[in-house]
């Protein structure tokens, strides 16, 4: 705790844009309309997922592809212990977090060993499998119908929940920061940069994985407990493999592997999708081909080309990204130049 | 033949392994080029192949620069590459790895059959095991295969990277014979290798590469005489003179 | 229901359809496994190559040859999502080859769930969420027996010719034989002046043109329409994690295998499982065997 403090004592530009960004998205609902709120909302639901994504995906290398499975797996968690167990609501959304945290635990326990490719179908095929579960399964979840759940609170004005969400959200931006400059942080970057070298210095890569992954599927369950209880209404659907897509584009398009890129890239790209007032598939359309622009043309996304920005204005000269740094190992031929 | 200009090379930004190499492989002769572990002598050859671009510097073939010609240019143009690491296909047969070695020559079948029966003469084992697949090779005959390979393609120019890491000195030993012999079939060589002895032996050129830069050149005889104190400045760096002569 | 397998003749069916399957599903999965092999990465637009390739089909028999020259549309459908293919390899994957091999996965894999998004949706927009379908490729035969159904038939025949053909190139030209030379060591055929550009390209064309045939085959059995390619994704890749991934033979047992599960399967479970018993293999595998049956032990992380 203390080494964030002092990292935010040391680059007083960026905490104080930082901070002034959070002000901003506090005020927000005073200057928009009920539906636009509701709106910005459901992008919190975004950047929770996107952040705990990027968690693991970005940080620690681990290419997960089952993370709106765990925010499904929060939902039904939170709907059964209300539903079933009577708990109150806020209740049944720790039930969810915690449910998600130790299915997540299990899933991290089987996959974690497996390399790259395995790893990322091993979480596609948990992820398959909790839809198609739920789907099957309809004469208790009520299956494609949707399962009705209680809302959060009693009344339809979308101000408290905007604040919950809002809320949920700037925590997990904290723990994220708090998580990087923290030993677990370098642990995790080591892991994800050289992991055997990590191995050989000494870090129990094995445990730190679990301990990430653990803490990914808590924050993705947190997410999707208070997103059903927002909604009203809960369904299979969520566990499509469009969803995962969704938050992979949010969080490129906004910057892989940055503290503030899965932030900008859910809001915007809620904030962008209803602005244009286009279609669903027109959305889609759009953002694949952004991100297909931006891994392609710039990989750091909005909050890296920032970086880059900012230390360019700085007059110092800009460091590679972190992100993609292009390693001069091709021949000639293969850098799609000229053979 | 083959010559290095002031070559920069490096695999990450600002940080280059080769510092300014400048040094040449004459035409029918041997060259080699020692020195300790990391000093860039593989990166070197992969760069004068063509697997590496220079961050500075050139290449010239025969005086003229071949910088940006891409790998298999320069196969057509007679430079072979024999990389430390196995470059064999495991799971085809002898017949089918010459085959492709020969890949530049693909539509002259003829041609291709008569380099490729050359080569089995010039290795009659592997002749016999055409038909095994290199899987199933020792380690010796999977080294002779990775030769024959790129013996395949007619060469001007072999690059060789430490032909003789990881395998028995038996095996090493004919390697060795078979380099010598190369420049009586007018193949120039140029070699590195760990394995000073035997390559200040057969070279007649020899540059000693230490921190990224040329360090020394002088003729292979001179480093045989001189082997003492060439390892000394390796490990130690240069020894002033000393009042025993 | 078991005794009922002592029938030659229900057995024959079911041995039959899955047969007939297995050859389209062999089809699908050996794009995926063939790219991977040689460029190391896994496509997660596979599924919607298979796509195009239905919709080519099916608007070339609507629009032009009719029902009757079905067989013509098929080689045209494959060059068009080949020649698709080349392009998005050389724009959008060829530069993965910038970086190592940690970020390599991870550009290839994002940018081909992107392409995979953007062209199930591009499909929705252009040609409408209907589901179409041509007529059948032929009349439902009977055979010894058997019946068969017509367009089942037509597509596995046409598959086995494919399939047949692809093996013919791999084998027995110096072409193909650089293709398998390249995936088994990118190194080795460098030195032996085979353009790596040029073989990632061809290889990329060929892996979309195979999936593209395998929805113009089945484009009368599982309908066109813009979300189709999903279970040609799911089942290539169960496919190939059950074969090995990178192993052509591989692919082709596991899918035969895969087909002859779900056929015995639907008739002595219920045909409602038929998608669950690939799941159920693949997630087996992943925790027991992740190199598959003909992959080789990778090193485990």
């Amino acid at each position: 705790m203390g080494e964030l403090l002092r990292s935010l004592r040391d680059q007083p530009l960026r905490t104080g844009l930082g901070a002034a960004v959070v002000v901003l998205l506090a005020l927000l609902p005073l200057g928009l309309n009920g539906y636009q709120t509701q709106v910005v909302m459901l992008g919190y639901f975004w950047v929770i997922l996107g952040i705990s994504w990027n968690l693991l995906a970005g940080y620690t290398g681990q290419f997960s592809l089952a993370q709106h499975a765990f925010a499904t797996i929060g939902s039904y968690a939170s709907a059964a212990a209300v539903l079933a167990l009577g708990l109150p609501v806020p209740g049944g959304i720790v039930v969810g977090a915690l449910t998600a945290a130790v299915l997540g635990y299990g899933l991290g326990w089987v996959t974690l060993r497996l390399r790259g490719i395995y790893f990322a179908i091993g979480t596609w095929a948990f992820a398959e499998s909790v839809r198609i579960l739920l789907s099957v399964n309809y004469h208790i979840t009520r299956g494609d119908a949707g399962l009705p759940v209680p809302f959060l609170f009693a009344t339809p004005d979308p101000f408290p929940y905007y604040y919950v969400f809002f809320a949920v959200s700037m925590l997990a931006l904290g723990l994220n920061a708090v998580v990087l400059r923290t030993k677990l942080g370098y642990r995790m970057r080591a892991i994800r940069d050289d992991q055997e070298l990590a191995v050989a210095s000494g870090v129990d890569v094995v445990k730190w994985k679990r301990v990430v992954f653990v803490i990914s599927t808590a924050l993705a369950g947190l997410g999707g407990g208070l997103y059903g209880h927002a909604i009203g209404l809960l369904s299979p659907n969520q566990a499509q493999f469009s969803q995962m897509a969704f938050v992979i584009i949010a969080v490129v398009l906004g910057g892989f592997r940055t503290l503030w890129g899965p932030v900008v890239g859910a809001l915007l790209a809620q904030g962008l999708a209803e602005a244009l007032r286009i279609s669903q598939e027109w959305r889609f359309v759009v953002f694949a081909a952004l991100v297909i622009l931006v891994v392609r043309v710039y990989p750091p996304g909005i909050m890296g080309g920032l970086a880059m920005l900012a230390e360019r204005l700085r007059g110092r000269p800009p460091r590679s990204p972190s992100v993609g740094t292009p390693v001069a190992e091709t021949p000639i031929a293969e850098r799609g130049g000229v053979p | 033949m083959l010559e290095a200009r002031d070559l920069a090379v490096g695999y990450r930004e600002g940080i280059d392994i080769l510092q300014g190499i400048s040094l040449e492989a004459a035409p029918g002769a041997i060259t080699a080029i020692i020195g300790p572990n990391g000093a860039g002598k593989s990166t070197l050859l992969r760069c004068l192949f063509g697997l590496l671009p220079p961050r500075r510097g050139d290449v010239l073939l025969e005086g003229r620069s071949i910088d940006d010609w891409s790998t298999d240019r320069r196969k057509a143009a007679g430079i072979a590459y024999l990389p430390q690491h196995n470059s064999t296909f495991p799971h085809l047969t002898i017949e089918e790895n010459l085959k492709l070695g020969g890949w530049l020559l693909r539509d002259d079948r003829a041609k291709l059959r008569e380099r490729m029966e050359y080569v089995y003469g010039l290795f009659p084992i592997l002749a016999e095991r055409r038909r095994a697949r290199a899987t199933d090779l020792s380690g010796g005959q999977l080294r002779m295969l990775s030769v024959a390979k790129e013996l395949v393609t007619p060469p001007r120019l072999l690059l060789v990277d430490e032909p003789s890491v990881g395998m028995a000195p038996i095996v090493a030993s004919e390697l060795y014979d078979l380099l010598v012999r190369l420049p009586g079939w007018g193949i120039t060589v140029l070699l590195v290798d760990q394995n000073i002895t035997d390559a200040i032996r057969i070279a007649e050129r020899v540059y000693l590469i230490g921190e990224g830069r040329v360090q020394r050149t002088e003729s292979g005889a001179w480093f045989q005489d001189h082997l003492e104190e060439v390892i000394r400045e390796m490990l130690q760096g240069p020894v002033p003179e000393s009042p025993r002569a | 229901m078991l005794d009922a397998l002592s029938n030659p003749q229900i057995l024959a069916q079911l041995t039959v359809v899955g047969l007939m399957l297995g050859a389209l599903y062999a089809l699908m999965a050996i794009g995926i496994t063939f790219i991977a092999s040689i460029m190391k990465l896994i496509n997660w637009s596979m599924g919607e190559f298979y796509m195009i390739g239905s919709y080519v089909q099916y608007y070339l028999i609507v629009l032009l040859l009719g029902p009757g020259l079905w067989y013509l549309a098929l080689p045209v459908s494959m060059l068009t999502v080949f020649a698709f293919g080349l392009v998005v390899q050389r724009g959008l994957l060829a530069p993965m080859f910038k970086y190592d091999e940690a970020r390599r996965f991870e550009y290839a894999t994002i940018v081909t769930i992107a392409l995979s998004v953007l062209l199930q949706n591009a499909a929705i927009i252009l040609a409408g969420p209907y589901q179409w379908s041509p007529q059948e490729y032929l009349p439902t035969r009977a055979f010894a027996g058997l019946s068969l159904n017509g367009s089942r038939l037509a597509g596995a025949i046409g598959a086995a010719v494919i399939l047949a053909l692809f093996y013919l190139f791999i084998r027995h030209t110096m072409v193909g034989l650089s293709f398998l030379g390249t995936a088994q060591n990118r190194l080795g055929a460098q030195t032996a002046g085979i353009r790596l550009g040029r073989v990632d390209m061809v290889a990329f064309g060929i892996g979309a043109a195979l999936a593209a045939a395998a929805g113009a085959l089945l484009a009368p059995v599982f309908l066109v329409y813009p979300t189709n390619g999903i279970t040609s994704t799911v089942k290539g890749f169960e496919i190939i994690i059950i074969g090995g991934l990178g192993s052509l033979p591989g692919a082709v047992v596991a899918a035969f295998g895969l087909a002859l599960v779900e056929s015995f399967g639907s008739f002595l479970i219920s045909p409602a499982y038929q998608d669950l018993y690939g799941f159920v293999f693949l997630i087996a595998f992943l925790l027991f065997r992740p190199q598959g049956l003909f992959g080789e032990r990778e090193r485990r992380v």
